[in-house]
């Protein structure tokens, strides 16, 4: 029971990360039809961005949450400029072009955000200052640190706000609108070029606090850790329904969850292996995913 | 008011709209009938910046709204009541309506809301309803309140009977009426010629994307080429 609960904290952990970076892949898709190949590389960059912040920030706090919360901050803010950029510059001028031109412009960018941060960062791994040093908790037996507390609090925290910013405000509405009818929203006078922008701008800060958070963890930083973390968290998006932001976040979960208990009672050799098995059963089983509406025809 | 002057629109290889005149003014309520086919939704998509139109002009109030992108020109007042319908399927009623009001101030949205369940009062029975829920008619009462709730001063609407249950097509059509009795100027596109011309005061013939012919709707009502072609009589 102790080892279950211990998997239990673990797998939910690593979920609301995927969950997290998941949650970009599936907005972009919901406004643009697009997968955001490039996605898991804003996820890497997130990670860099916190790299240099907090050397730039050095002695100038003292660690701890404060340094932690300010280096998210600021590593979710640039990132949601880069994600905006990538858009105006990569995607806007093909959005007409067929849905083939856009995804091979997306795996274009991908390789070009790889290949610019290996010149800019250097190939080799960065170790992540450890703001937040490593404190060890039990509770009947199962053991866990302040980064995991922190990691799950602060994705829930984020998923919170999207969730009501979404629901509740004017422009969240204005998004659930553009990704149902991008025609219809510009009859109301809804700019949709600035809800696109936005969309990039939310994805991709998401996903850079995906990056920090990984990163408070385990400290080992490089230009290619946005691939595997990329497409595990596409596979959850794709898992929970693509398009669907609650979808998303179980997707995430799940495959968390899976990851760490193949790995706990299985072989940890199969941890990745089991992401790409749920998709291979996901597209046989429910391609639409768990919470994803079939195919709705627009008459 | 509104003006369509010289105006023509390819698809392609398909001409839609030849060297087409047009003009509403203000108050007014005017239908532009023809067949399927014949252009008459490429000309309300033209006004609203849907689509955009090789040669001609299109005027508004003075100024040319013809190269104006469509968030624009809803923003100067004109407000388009898509083909189809067009609601927000994954929004509520009320999030739909909201959505019509977008450029507008709480204040003004939650007096046009009142206005919109006067007007059809089906709407506020089903307000925290998912929209995609809704009957035919019902999307089509929706989809003229959230137009509405812009407060344009040009109304266009495409098809509003299309594919809707004969009541409700005439609780659609009062609500046009009373639209118009306060003041709005309306652009009403049919092909149920006999429904536009009772609830119209001048009307355009379009065929193959020409105007062929224009004048008041009674006297329209009575020709008998019109009769013959579009009423289904002679």
């Amino acid at each position: 029971m102790t080892a279950f609960l211990q998997q239990l904290l673990n797998g939910l952990s690593l979920g609301s990360i995927y969950a997290l970076v998941a949650l970009g892949y599936t907005m972009v898709y919901g406004v643009l039809r697009l997968i955001n190949f490039a996605h898991g590389d804003v996820y890497m960059l997130g990670a860099f961005a916190g790299y240099y912040a907090s050397k730039l920030l050095h002695g100038r706090l003292n660690g701890g949450l404060p340094e932690a919360a300010v280096i998210l901050v600021v590593s979710m803010i640039a990132c949601a400029l880069v994600g905006m950029l990538i858009e105006r510059l990569a995607y806007r001028p093909v959005r007409r072009a067929s849905r083939l031109t856009l995804l091979i412009v997306a795996i274009g960018v991908s390789l070009l955000i790889e290949n610019l941060a290996q010149i800019f960062f250097g190939a080799d791994p960065k170790f992540f200052p450890q703001i937040l040093p490593e404190r060890m908790f039990e509770w009947r037996g199962v053991l866990f640190t302040n980064q995991q507390i922190l990691v799950l609090a602060t994705a829930v925290l984020l998923m919170a706000a999207l969730t009501l910013f979404i629901r509740r405000t004017r422009t969240g509405k204005a998004m659930r609108a553009v990704a149902h009818n991008p025609d219809a929203a510009r009859l109301m006078g809804i700019n949709v070029n600035s809800i696109i922008s936005l969309t990039f701008a939310l994805g991709s800060a998401l996903a850079a606090a995906g990056g920090i958070l990984v990163s408070l963890n385990q400290p080992s930083i490089d230009p290619l850790m946005g691939l595997m973390t990329g497409i595990k968290a596409f596979v959850a998006a794709v898992l929970g329904g693509i398009g669907s932001i609650p979808g998303a976040v179980l997707g995430g979960l799940i495959l968390g969850l899976a990851e760490t208990f193949v790995a706990g009672y299985g072989s940890s050799t199969y941890r990745d292996a089991i992401a790409f098995f749920i998709l291979i059963i996901i597209l046989l089983c429910k391609p639409e995913g768990l919470l994803g509406k079939g195919q709705v025809e627009k008459v | 008011m509104l003006s369509l002057r010289n105006l023509s629109c390819r698809y392609g290889a398909v001409q839609a709209l030849t060297d087409v005149h047009l003009d509403v003014h203000p108050g007014e309520v005017v239908t532009l009938i023809g067949a399927n086919g014949a252009g008459k939704s490429t000309a309300l998509k033209s006004v609203a910046g849907l689509v955009h139109p090789q040669s001609g002009d299109i005027v508004f109030e003075g100024r040319s709204i013809l190269r104006r992108q469509a968030h624009k020109i809803a923003a100067m007042g004109i407000a388009l009541v898509p083909e189809g319908r067009a609601i927000f399927a994954n929004l509520t009623v009320l999030e739909n309506l909201e959505m019509g009001g977008y450029l507008r101030t709480r204040t003004q949205i939650r007096d046009g809301l009142e206005e919109a369940f006067a007007l059809f009062p089906r709407l506020r029975e089903r307000i925290r309803q998912s929209a995609g829920t809704l009957s035919g008619g019902e999307q089509q009462m929706l989809a003229i309140g959230r137009a509405l709730m812009a407060r344009p001063r040009l109304l266009l609407l495409d098809e509003p009977s299309l594919g809707i249950a004969p009541l409700l097509v005439k609780a659609i059509y009062a609500g046009i009426d009373a639209i118009n009795r306060t003041g709005t100027t309306v652009l009403v596109v049919e092909q149920n010629a006999h429904l536009a011309l009772r609830h119209s005061h001048r009307a355009y013939v379009l065929e193959t994307g020409r105007i062929v012919t224009e004048a008041p709707s009674a006297e329209l009502a009575d020709d008998p080429r019109v009769r013959e072609a579009y009423l289904g009589e002679g």
